[in-house]
């Protein structure tokens, strides 16, 4: 075991919720019908600790991300039994149920977004100077010279040259430097949890590792948590301490990161991590899932994954799964799949 | 030895940069410098590097969609830009191409079918409709997509991602083609599905011995497709490490492709934490219209030899082990002639 995950196993225990989230739904409005893109989702983020969503695309991570963020457009309707924020010492927030002043303040002060495509997510015409200055008033910060001072800092902490970025226009940064410029700026009022939305997707490797060492030193410099939305599998393996396997608008599985490495409970898990090569693994033993995710307006009887599902059986296509602890005496680890235990004694037996 | 398909000889291609409506002054840029590649029936060639490094631009030249601006592309023998009507018309159907986005690939107003069966007629491969009927069903068997009947008349937009590149790699199979370039076919897919599609070009190889060039930025996806076949790595225009697939994956000797491959993240918690990326000296890419004297790689590269590096450029030289590599680390004396010869 790493370093990274003797530390997490040790700590675990002691650490706070930070953001409980019970009983989530979504669904988006369209013309068909209600397309239900989360459904029944629970999970408590943990204070510094790293969650990663890996899924298909269309599988509702995106719009988990967005959920909790309480950011999604209006086309989207949301309900949640608690979505409760409870900051290190500090005020407990209803998110579910508080202002929208309230929410506006919350936003960005504790919980930080960094959207996918980091192009879009800058205002092109305003240099990145002024877009710190736009977010910091947006909060009541108006001292400049704080706001400089800031700018500094943060720029040195993502490894860019301030003076050549804080007075550059968006296009004139490369990918990289924008995706660090963006996750600075998610950090300029020191937020506890950071939603990051693929951050390294569309990123060459050598970015990609400056972002991945970049993000794994702010989380340890910072006390930060972050929610990983990603369909690669290996930022999860890189910066995860969790992570949630989710599979049409449902968590299907949610585990420490080795154990959903290294023993994935659901055949759906089983799927993707058999499915992607690596440079050091042998090829014989990839495979990928057969055939593609339901359609989310027109959901199927039982269990999601029935049509893709190699272990299906007749109580499957009747009877929904719910999510159950792999260990007795633990509930870290737990899957929503009606076979787990027959399949997987059938494969430590093979 | 086998005559090969396609070779590139000291291909160099360029654009130029500004100059148009809104003024200043036109800039030439070298996208390509000084390829040479060879592919020969039947093998696999993977070309992997990062964005704008020109992987697509070398697959585009070898499709012939872009003649080169100097260097010769030698189709079986002949020089492509001196080829008769007829010839040309033989390496158009010799060569085809696989698209990355399988969106835009194919005509959304027409039926599987139509797409599929127009290239028939039009090569008078078929005589009527019964044959067509019958040859794009073999086809959709080929590529897995089946029962036929669901798929034939149905439009593109009626098919997942992973069910349109299948089509798109039907269609590239009509005219039996010996070499196909796959321009990051499996890019645009959902992790899921990837492998299934890759999974479907190797079977196609190994039944048709169909030559493949691989165009691809996936370090992983190339080891899996290209096991077998030869790897180039690009770095700003220039291929600077070729070789056996494994070989170079397993055993990289160009700084460069040490960099990516220890940079490269994986799916798995334990490996990838332990990986030490090299330390390079500078995270900027140069700019291809102001790159650096000598090895292009050298602002960034951590062997960098002052006076060394940054004088000539390295050509590729061959190693004991038979993979080629372009930097002074391997090249230091011996190789001398052979570099001049290559840059010649």
């Amino acid at each position: 075991m790493n370093e990274a995950a003797v530390a997490y196993e040790t700590n675990k225990e002691q650490q706070n919720v930070l953001l409980a989230i019970e009983n989530l739904n979504v669904h988006y409005r369209t013309r068909r019908g209600p397309l239900k893109a989360v459904r029944n989702v629970n999970l408590e983020i943990r204070e510094r600790e790293n969650v990663a969503i890996i899924g298909e695309s269309g599988s509702g991570k995106s719009t988990f991300g967005l959920a909790v963020a309480r950011l999604l457009p209006v086309s989207a309707v949301a309900a949640a039994d608690k979505l409760i924020y409870t900051p290190p010492g500090g005020r407990v927030l209803d998110i579910a149920n508080c202002s929208d002043e309230a929410l506006r303040l919350w936003r960005w002060k504790e919980v930080a977004v960094v959207m996918q495509a980091a192009l879009s997510a800058f205002n092109p015409v305003l240099r990145i100077r002024d877009q710190f200055a736009d977010t910091a008033r947006a909060h009541g910060i108006y001292d400049r010279a704080l706001l400089e001072k800031k700018g500094l800092e943060l720029c040195e902490l993502v490894q860019l040259e301030p003076r050549r970025v804080l007075d550059a226009y968006p296009h004139e940064l490369s990918g990289g430097m924008r995706q660090r410029v963006l996750i600075a700026l998610a950090l300029l009022l020191d937020p506890k949890l950071v939603i990051l939305d693929e951050p390294t997707t569309a990123l060459d490797i050598l970015t990609q590792r400056i972002v991945i060492e970049l993000l794994r030193d702010l989380k340890t410099k910072l006390d930060l948590s972050m929610v990983l939305v990603s369909h690669d599998l290996s930022l999860a393996a890189e910066l995860a301490d969790r992570v949630v396997t989710m599979y049409a608008g449902e968590f299907v599985e949610v585990g420490p990161v080795n154990d959903i490495f290294y023993k994935p409970r659901h055949p759906y898990t089983q799927g993707l991590i058999s499915g992607v090569p690596t440079i050091e693994g042998e090829i014989a033993e990839l495979a990928s899932i057969p055939g593609s995710p339901p359609d989310l307006i027109d959901l199927p009887r039982g269990c999601k994954f029935q049509s893709r599902c190699q272990y299906v059986t007749d109580l499957c296509r009747t009877e929904e799964p719910v999510m159950e602890p792999v260990e007795s005496n633990s509930t870290e680890h737990t899957v929503a799949c009606l076979r787990w235990r027959e399949i997987n004694d059938a494969a430590t037996h093979n | 030895m086998q005559q090969p398909i396609i070779e590139l000889k000291n291909v160099t291609r360029s654009f130029t940069r500004g100059g148009g409506l809104l003024g200043g002054t036109p800039q030439r840029i070298d996208v390509l410098r000084n390829i040479n590649l060879t592919i020969k029936p039947g093998e696999i060639t993977c070309l992997v590097g990062e964005s704008g490094c020109g992987k697509t631009t070398t697959g585009k030249i070898i499709a012939g969609l872009l003649p080169p601006s100097m260097g010769e592309v030698i189709y079986q023998g002949q020089n492509l830009s001196q080829l008769d009507k007829r010839a040309f018309s033989s390496y158009r159907k010799t060569v085809q191409l696989v698209h990355q986005d399988p969106y835009a690939a194919l005509n959304p107003t027409q039926t599987i079918y139509a797409i599929l069966s127009g290239p028939m007629f039009r090569h008078k491969l078929v005589k009527n409709k019964r044959e067509a009927l019958r040859s794009v069903s073999e086809l959709l068997e080929t590529v897995d997509l089946t029962p036929v009947e669901d798929f034939i008349g149905k439009h593109p937009h009626q098919l997942s991602g992973g069910q349109r590149q299948r089509v798109v790699v039907a269609r590239s199979l009509i005219l039996e083609p010996r070499l196909i370039v796959a321009d990051e076919p499996v890019s645009m897919l959902d992790v899921s599905i990837r492998l299934s599609v890759v999974g479907l070009l190797r079977r196609l190889q190994a039944e048709t011995q169909v030559a493949f060039l691989f165009i691809t930025h996936d370090l992983a996806m190339a080891k899996y497709f290209g096991t077998g076949g030869n790897l180039a790595v690009m770095y700003l225009g220039e291929i600077v490490e070729f070789g056996p697939a494994e070989t170079v994956i397993g055993e990289p000797k160009h700084p460069y492709t040490q960099a990516l491959l220890r940079a490269l993240p994986e799916p798995d918690p334990e490996l990838t934490r332990a990986k030490e990326p090299v330390a390079l000296r500078s995270l900027d890419i140069p700019d291809l219209a102001a790159l650096p004297s000598g090895c292009t790689f050298h602002p960034r590269c951590p062997n960098y030899m002052q006076g060394i590096c940054d004088g000539d450029v390295p050509g590729l030289v061959s190693q004991p082990d038979g993979r080629r590599v372009a930097c002074y680390l391997y090249a230091d004396g011996r190789g001398d002639t052979e570099t001049r010869k290559d840059l010649a």
